[in-house]
């Protein structure tokens, strides 16, 4: 199931859409061709942005803020970007495992230290500071990190309440 | 050759169509002093938007950010002293509209004024509705110049061509059955802050009409009505609030007599 994630600091996703223009500026300032454009004639959603974090997540750069003119996506620091958050299945991590020593969700994490720790310098733990960027999701060789996106969590919250 | 203002006109619309083709690819290469598409653009941080998308974030959300207030306010503010101008000299779809105008099944045009009130009603409906339901900026989908810029930044981007591209093909269909400017004339939702902007003041740039000059009183369909893109009638008193001031009657008219010309003067 491909799922998508809205620009980091878009906020609410009916907020978003409300007030975005599609003049696509965040796409030509992301630096990492993470934000695509919708491509289908569906009125309310065609032209806006979004990341698919199966082919390229967001690496938190907050370029996009910056250039949205109208304010749809906030000019946040990372640790405000609330795009989702991850979980990582310890049943299928190298390291969890006892394979081999496997710390590439640390490495690659864009707030290393903060949103992945590493328990006793050896085990990654995602903390509640994490923002779903997706990183760790995309570079995972064991596909043991899922992600969900803040309306799923949002949606999930509502529903346990 | 002599250079009229027609053939001004012709360059000044296809380096705005070349320009969009060119800045997504500055874009990618790192060059930003020229930002955005149609819809919202940016040269040497001077902002410009489109009022209507500006307008309808405003009214489904109640407020604004400065960006597109102010890029709003500059486009506007050339509507109101020069009509809409945008229409005849920068919208890639006007050329594509011109052009298609040319092709063998040349209609003309009826000259119906009213067009103009239900346009604005069926618009204002849907903007009315925004307000009441906090809906995104529908009317955008509907813009061709917007689509035209945006297709150009997903064919860099991505490589694709989204499905609203083929508004563009559809609009000129349309044109070839219903008429010149049928699209801009009956549906396009964007001209119409810019002709109500150009209503605002009672002296503006218009074309002017020298009755006493003029050496085809008598003839029904004039020259210069046939001249026009929107089928409209230059010697009127008051301006009709399509005309776009592209001086194509003007260019026209100097083969009869000099009777038009363009100028500041009184709008009725």
């Amino acid at each position: 199931m491909s799922m998508k994630l809205l620009p980091p600091g878009a906020g609410d996703r009916e907020r978003f859409l409300q007030n975005c223009i599609h003049c696509g500026k965040c796409a030509e300032s992301c630096r990492f061709d993470a934000i695509k454009l919708t491509k289908g004639l569906d009125p309310l959603t065609a032209g806006t942005p979004y990341i698919d974090p199966k082919k390229a997540p967001c690496f938190l750069c907050m370029h996009c803020g910056p250039a949205c003119p109208t304010g749809a996506i906030s000019a946040l620091e990372q640790k405000d970007a609330d795009m989702g958050t991850a979980f990582l299945n310890k049943d299928q991590c190298f390291t969890y495992m006892g394979a081999v020593l496997c710390r590439t969700c640390f490495e690659k994490c864009p707030m290393r230290n903060t949103a992945i720790v590493l328990k006793n310098g050896t085990y990654p733990e995602i903390t509640d500071d994490c923002v779903g960027c997706g990183v760790c999701h995309y570079v995972c060789p064991q596909h043991a990190i899922t992600l969900i996106s803040r309306e799923q969590l949002q949606a999930k919250v509502r529903s346990e309440a | 050759m002599h250079i009229n203002r027609k053939i001004v006109r012709r360059i000044c619309q296809a380096t705005v169509a070349l320009s969009f083709i060119a800045i997504p690819w500055l874009n990618m290469h790192d060059i930003r002093f020229v930002t955005g598409n149609l819809l919202s653009f940016e040269f040497l941080k001077i902002p410009f938007a489109d009022p209507l998308a500006a307008l309808q974030v405003w009214v489904s959300t109640g407020h604004m950010a400065i960006t597109p207030a102010l890029g709003a306010m500059l486009v506007l503010t050339l509507a109101v002293a020069m009509g809409p101008v945008f229409c005849g000299w920068i919208c890639p779809y006007g050329l594509m509209a011109d052009l298609v105008g040319k092709l063998p099944p040349r209609r003309t045009t009826t000259p119906s004024s009213k067009a103009w009130y239900i346009k604005g009603t069926v618009a204002l409906i849907v903007v009315g509705a925004l307000a009441l339901t906090g809906a995104p900026p529908l009317l955008n989908q509907l813009s061709l110049p917007g689509w035209y810029t945006r297709t150009m930044q997903m064919l860099w981007l991505y490589g694709v061509i989204p499905a609203g591209f083929w508004l563009l093909p559809f609009a000129a269909c349309l044109d070839l059955g219903g008429g010149r400017r049928f699209w801009c004339r009956y549906i396009c939702p964007q001209s119409l802050l810019l002709q109500l902007a150009g209503r605002i003041l009672p002296y503006r740039f218009r074309v002017v009409y020298d009755p006493g000059r003029c050496i085809c009183k008598d003839q029904s369909p004039s020259p210069c009505s046939q001249a026009c893109p929107y089928g409209l009638d230059p010697r009127e008193r008051a301006i009709h609030p399509e005309c776009t001031n592209c001086g194509d009657c003007v260019v026209r008219c100097a083969h009869f007599g000099h009777a038009l010309s363009q100028g500041f003067a009184k709008r009725q």
